[in-house]
């Protein structure tokens, strides 16, 4: 069938059948306390594989295989999740929301259905991979910096005593989940990145999209070749916290569900 | 089987001296490097070679030194050499070969041959489904593979898969035998910070990472192998 056909077929699909609870609603806050809702217990988050198959999404070992969950390094700083125990729920991953749908809500905008559902499109089968907030939310994850002037001015600025392995130095970064509710989905989420700095004094991280690099490119300037530890703490991340804690499957009876005090001003 | 010991002359392309080799994987490997060797000089035509290289004794070394920091990968992508000169030392050394007579493999060495076949298998099975993840040359990604599962194939794992990425790398996953899941992970390209003899590798308990770090597969393989004697 035409792509064209199809992706209408599918947009279709999902303005007749796009779940309205899913969508900011007024009286709903900004941004869920994700420090607070990790105090109350166990918190499921969702997420859809790129894969189209069980089989292609997780290993023997029923552990996620990295193609299912990120195309390129740069996908890990700011993945996409969605937040469980509300009213989101597993079947919800097979809508995709795109573009200006996909936008952050800043809290005010309404008639958000109206204007945004040509946006949405409609995805079977979508198979979900599944995590718990506590193995994403402040977990470290370590990169490596050259032993420079500017690090060690940070350095001496933030107090910190780094690790010394050869001429470079050991850092310690850490992921945080943020809420961010998107204009179609009040519980979509971000895995976010912190490096030493962001997480010492609250400034924004450099651990970002667009500063990662997929593969080494020779011809890149020497300033972003020096930007190479924020490619090695993406990396960090993924294997050591994402890659290793994603679940194949989570029973409902596994997480909490999020009590309206928490998403209702 | 005992190590074998290997003559080889003095030509253009190599050292004369006796090339030692203490298994029979050693010597596919190093029949396997040869093999790939003339396969890329053939892809890129080379026509200049230098006589005062000794081709194959550097890269004997560079397979089996175990502290040898430059790597036969670089040491190939730097150099370029005659088509004809290598092809022809290729026809001797498969001469070489085909007159040695191995004495029987132990058991230990068949498991082991085993394994190499195990991983060997998923890795083909891979690239069958994911092959255009691989960014390097195939020939080099392909020697990668088995010089690191052949290192792997000591480990003496009750269950492993393989996975090749979208961020140009491959993994081996070893079940161990106290349920602990190894996970090798090494770029098919160069990558800063990471030596070209060095893998990532973590050890998993459940969810829970137990130890992640960069260290030298054969290093690694040791440690894996006294922790595991040591139960």
């Amino acid at each position: 069938m035409n792509t064209w056909i199809r992706n209408k077929i599918a947009n279709c699909i999902a303005i007749v059948s796009y779940p309205i609870k899913l969508i900011p609603a007024k009286g709903f806050t900004r941004e869920i306390s994700i420090q607070s809702l990790s105090e109350i217990g166990p918190i499921g988050l969702v997420r859809r594989s790129l894969k189209l198959t069980k089989e292609d999404t997780f290993d023997k070992f029923g552990r996620v295989r990295e193609d299912a969950l990120i195309s390129h390094k740069k996908d890990v700083p700011g993945l996409s999740l969605n937040l469980l125990g509300g009213t989101f729920l597993t079947k919800h991953i097979c809508f995709l929301v795109t573009k200006d749908a996909g936008k952050e809500w800043d809290g005010l905008e309404t008639q958000l259905w109206r204007k945004y559902i040509k946006w949405v499109t409609y995805q079977k089968p979508s198979i979900p991979i599944y995590f718990l907030l506590e193995n994403l939310h402040n977990q470290t994850f370590p990169y490596h910096r050259k032993n420079d002037k500017d690090v060690a001015k940070m350095l001496k600025a933030l107090n910190i005593t780094p690790q010394k392995e050869g001429d470079d130095i050991k850092l310690y970064g850490a992921s945080i989940i943020k809420h961010v509710a998107s204009r179609l989905n009040y519980w979509h989420a971000e895995f976010r990145l912190l490096d030493i700095e962001a997480r010492e004094t609250g400034s924004n991280s450099k651990i970002v999209r667009e500063k990662v690099k997929s593969y080494p490119d020779s011809d890149i300037a020497d300033d972003i070749k020096k930007q190479h530890w924020i490619t090695q703490a993406a990396s960090y991340a993924l294997h050591d916290i994402l890659l290793h804690t994603a679940f194949d499957d989570l029973a409902i009876t596994d997480y909490k569900e999020i009590e309206r005090r928490f998403f209702l001003n | 089987m005992e190590g074998v010991e290997i003559n080889i002359p003095n030509t253009a392309a190599t050292q004369s001296g006796v090339y030692s080799f203490d298994s029979e994987d050693h010597i596919s490997l190093f029949a396997l490097f040869v093999y790939n060797a003339s396969n890329l000089i053939k892809r890129y035509d080379f026509d200049c070679f230098d006589h005062n290289t000794s081709f194959l004794h550097s890269g004997y070394e560079s397979i089996f030194a175990e502290n040898n920091s430059s790597s036969f990968v670089t040491y190939l992508g730097k150099k370029s050499y005659s088509y004809s000169l290598v092809h022809q030392y290729f026809d001797k050394m498969s001469g070489v070969f085909s007159s040695i007579k191995f004495n029987k493999a132990t058991d230990k060495q068949k498991e082991i041959s085993n394994r190499i076949d195990i991983l060997t298998k998923a890795f083909d099975a891979e690239i069958k489904k994911f092959g255009f993840y691989i960014l390097a040359d195939n020939t080099i990604a392909i020697y990668l593979f088995k010089k690191i599962a052949t290192e792997a194939a000591k480990i003496n794992f009750t269950d492993s898969s393989v996975e090749l990425t979208p961020t140009n790398s491959f993994k081996i996953k070893l079940l161990l035998p106290d349920n602990k899941l190894l996970v090798i992970t090494k770029p098919f390209g160069e990558v800063d910070d990471l030596g070209p003899e060095e893998v990532i590798f973590g050890i998993f308990q459940g969810k829970r990472c137990l130890i992640s770090d960069a260290k030298n597969i054969v290093d690694l393989v040791k440690g894996i192998n006294e922790y595991l004697d040591s139960k």
